[in-house]
């Protein structure tokens, strides 16, 4: 049945409920209309409520290529897929700026290079590196999870606190360098324990790391 | 085969969580089997509940061996660090029978961000002077409290 059909039909089941009564008739026209208007307005949210943007392996060759990664960008993005989230997917190459203009997502899970330069950590992508300067001028950032599947290289904080006190509620990441095709398979637990079985983000970490103790070296912050 | 994995889960839960006979009986919560990563061994993962506290179970399918569990409700990290490197292993040698062939390796101290620290405490599998690839005993620590909050035992019987 085609909209127009559709509507057609729901006119003349208007009337005949209102049974020739113009006031009751008016009245559930405009119930229709606004129904009609809220469910609108629910399609145009639904995209910022559950979305997700999965870049796996933003180098394009040399030492920076990481195959694990790059396959672990299609297991990540199917499995939150499963839980009714609306994935972006980027592969190498992918450029800072590629990067950052999908960071509004919900959830946004990076699987690639990084490091610490003595004062502060950083990204790493196909023309450049990404500072916590960079991030923190960005007027977009995830609400629920930024996942930084890179080594940090310790435990400084300069990264997360950016994104925590931009409102990220939790950002996860990898004080030292964690073996690639380990880390998918950690990553997917993660995503399975958290987002599948619903438990707390702490609490699938440690339940993940327990089957790879080889990456008990994560870090989570929380707002 | 799920009742006896059942039983085994309940039996060893009951025993760890020192209840006796006088009190009510460990109930079997849920169940999840899974592939055991890096092992290729099915495993399942039950969980028993007392009136006071919950405990998940993993057991191997295919021996009915208990390879590991956790408290879920227990704190994993903490702020404080009361305990001692030294403490953590002993707590963890109390708690946990360490297979013979067992090789310690190492207490460290994890730092979890804003989820504060917790000790892993950590064996390997040596057999005739040859680590076995893969296989591990970890026991974490709260280093608050000194309470085991998880085992884990990767273990291949060559």
């Amino acid at each position: 049945m085609s909209e127009e059909e559709r509507l057609e039909k729901l006119s003349r089941e208007i009337q005949r409920v209102s049974l020739g009564n113009r006031d009751i008739m008016d009245l559930l026209s405009k119930i229709y209309e606004l129904l009609k208007t809220i469910l609108a307005i629910l399609e145009l949210l639904k995209p910022k409520i559950d979305n997700a943007f999965v870049c796996a392996d933003p180098h394009t060759t040399g030492d920076g290529h990481l195959n694990g990664a790059y396959s672990e960008g299609e297991q990540i993005k199917d499995l939150i897929e499963s839980c009714g989230y609306t994935v972006t997917l980027k592969r190498h190459p992918v450029s800072s700026g590629e990067f950052l203009e999908d960071l509004d997502k919900r959830i946004v899970h990076l699987a690639g290079h990084g490091g610490f330069d003595g004062t502060q950590v950083y990204f790493c992508f196909d023309d450049c590196n990404l500072y916590p300067a960079d991030i923190s001028s960005q007027a977009s950032r995830p609400d629920l999870l930024f996942y930084a599947g890179v080594c940090l290289g310790g435990t400084n904080d300069t990264m997360a606190n950016v994104f925590i006190s931009k409102g990220t509620r939790y950002y996860v990441g990898f004080t030292e360098s964690i073996p690639d095709w380990e880390a998918k398979y950690f990553d997917e637990l993660v995503y399975q324990k958290w987002l599948a079985e619903g438990k707390d983000l702490g609490v699938a970490l440690d339940e993940a790391d327990d089957d790879y103790p080889e990456l008990d070296c994560w870090v989570l912050w929380g707002s | 085969m799920t009742e006896e994995i059942e039983k085994r889960a309940t039996e060893f839960a009951a025993k760890k969580m020192r209840l006796d006979e006088r009190r009510a009986a460990p109930e079997v919560g849920e169940r999840r089997s899974r592939w055991s990563p890096g092992l290729l061994k099915r495993v399942s993962d039950v969980e028993v509940r007392s009136p006071e506290k919950r405990m998940v179970v993993r057991i191997e399918e295919d021996t009915g061996e208990t390879v590991g569990w956790r408290y879920p409700d227990v704190t994993v990290g903490s702020q404080r660090v009361n305990i001692t490197q030294e403490e953590a292993r002993r707590k963890a040698e109390e708690e946990v029978d360490i297979p013979e062939d067992a090789t310690y390796e190492s207490t460290r101290l994890l730092r979890r961000g804003s989820m504060g620290y917790t000790y892993s405490v950590r064996w390997g599998h040596v057999l005739d002077g040859i680590p076995v690839e893969g296989d591990f005993l970890v026991v974490k620590i709260n280093p608050e409290t000194g309470e085991v909050t998880s085992v884990t035992k990767n273990w291949s019987v060559l």
